[in-house]
């Protein structure tokens, strides 16, 4: 991989580095509390390979402490920044597929019997419920969050509504079809 | 005050030069508002700060319905006193009595409003403050600054604006010290979070 190209977890531990500089544990805690997991993968025990990989290619530096026990403290750099600036303006403006289970679903729906493929396709609506309440949950705990991060979940949130909907027309147009046994 | 008074004033008010002190004829002001007594630094203050934070939350999406584009996240704001002024001057914080609030525009925030914020917010952290109130606040004339840097330094301003910046203006303090927090410090770097300075003062 070319070295200006970053991976999510490293464009993630960048942008936290750029906020002010931290040592990883810090990085830890602060993915866990605003839980960024819920939007991007991050392993639990990938933050300090993360951050080997980013001082690899000198996007961060690391503050050798003063004190032994004291730990290694991370900053980005000026190349760090201009690559965080780079990366961030690729992500809003490039579209990347991601291909939801239901799309190989629909394709294969013809295995099914006609009351198996509906009642799946129910119980994704209850699962789609179960999280639109799980984020909104998140939602309230997090609170207070800067604009921008507010409407992340506003995206969120919305996508998942429009995928129950999209359930709901689907379930009531193929109930209507007895000969799709 | 309505609204377009307040945002016709809210640079001014909310953002003061760093440079040095100015002085300000503060208006009647709204807030929401929760008191309590001991270090800020304690579960009941979080607790406090959680509160207003979520009753903004329920309040957000009505009060942006109503002024659109203009809508501007309100900052949390502090007030500290103490009982015996000594107790304040030597930063004996477990004495010192806080008020944490959020201000409020009043036409944009009617009674029902507030309480079915309260239901909601309820619902999810369970009774709300007994202090929990909508009180309106008028500083008056006011001497203020913007700190910008580490939370640990607004000690040093202060014993300049008591000590130096007052005396030499025949001014004395009368009202409640007042802070205004710009920034939320998990996301903000020491070096660059901005607290706005606050002392209503009288003429000596």
């Amino acid at each position: 991989m070319n070295s200006k190209e970053l991976t999510d977890s490293e464009f993630l531990v960048l942008g936290l580095v750029a906020e002010m500089p931290r040592h990883g544990y810090e990085l830890e805690q602060v993915i866990e509390k605003r839980e960024m997991r819920e939007w991007t993968q991050i392993g639990f025990s990938s933050i300090y390979f993360v951050l080997g990989k980013l001082e690899k290619k000198g996007l961060v530096a690391a503050k050798q402490p003063d004190k032994l026990k004291t730990k290694k403290s991370y900053s980005i750099t000026d190349l760090g920044h201009s690559a965080l600036v780079n990366h961030t303006l690729l992500s809003l403006k490039s579209v990347r597929p991601t291909y939801s289970s239901i799309l190989l679903g629909m394709i294969h729906w013809p295995v099914l019997a006609r009351e198996q493929a509906l009642d799946a396709l129910a119980q994704r609506l209850a699962s789609i419920e179960v999280e639109l309440a799980r984020l909104k949950d998140i939602h309230f705990e997090q609170q207070p969050l800067p604009d921008n991060v507010d409407l992340m979940f506003e995206f969120s949130l919305g996508q998942l509504k429009s995928e129950a909907e999209w359930i709901e027309k689907t379930l009531a147009y193929m109930s209507t079809k007895p000969w799709l046994s | 005050m309505n609204t377009e008074e307040f945002y016709a004033r809210m640079k001014e008010m909310y953002q003061p030069t760093n440079k040095h002190f100015s002085v300000i004829e503060m208006p009647e002001m709204t807030y929401m508002a929760i008191d309590g007594e001991g270090d800020p630094d304690c579960e009941a203050f979080s607790h406090a700060v959680k509160w207003l934070y979520s009753l903004v939350f329920f309040m957000r999406p009505v009060v942006k319905k109503k002024i659109g584009k203009n809508f501007a996240e309100p900052p949390l704001e502090c007030m500290f006193w103490a009982d015996d002024i000594e107790d304040f001057v030597s930063g004996n914080k477990a004495k010192w009595r806080w008020r944490a609030m959020i201000v409020i525009i009043p036409e944009l925030s009617p009674n029902d409003l507030f309480l079915e914020c309260i239901d909601k917010t309820s619902e999810k952290l369970g009774a709300a403050p007994e202090s929990l109130r909508i009180e309106q606040i008028d500083e008056g004339k006011c001497v203020q600054i913007m700190h910008i840097g580490e939370y640990s330094n607004i000690q040093k301003l202060c014993g300049k604006l008591y000590n130096e910046y007052l005396p030499e203006n025949n001014l004395k303090p009368t009202g409640f010290y007042h802070e205004i927090y710009l920034n939320d410090p998990n996301r903000v770097s020491p070096k660059n979070r901005k607290v706005v300075i606050r002392q209503p003062v009288s003429a000596c």
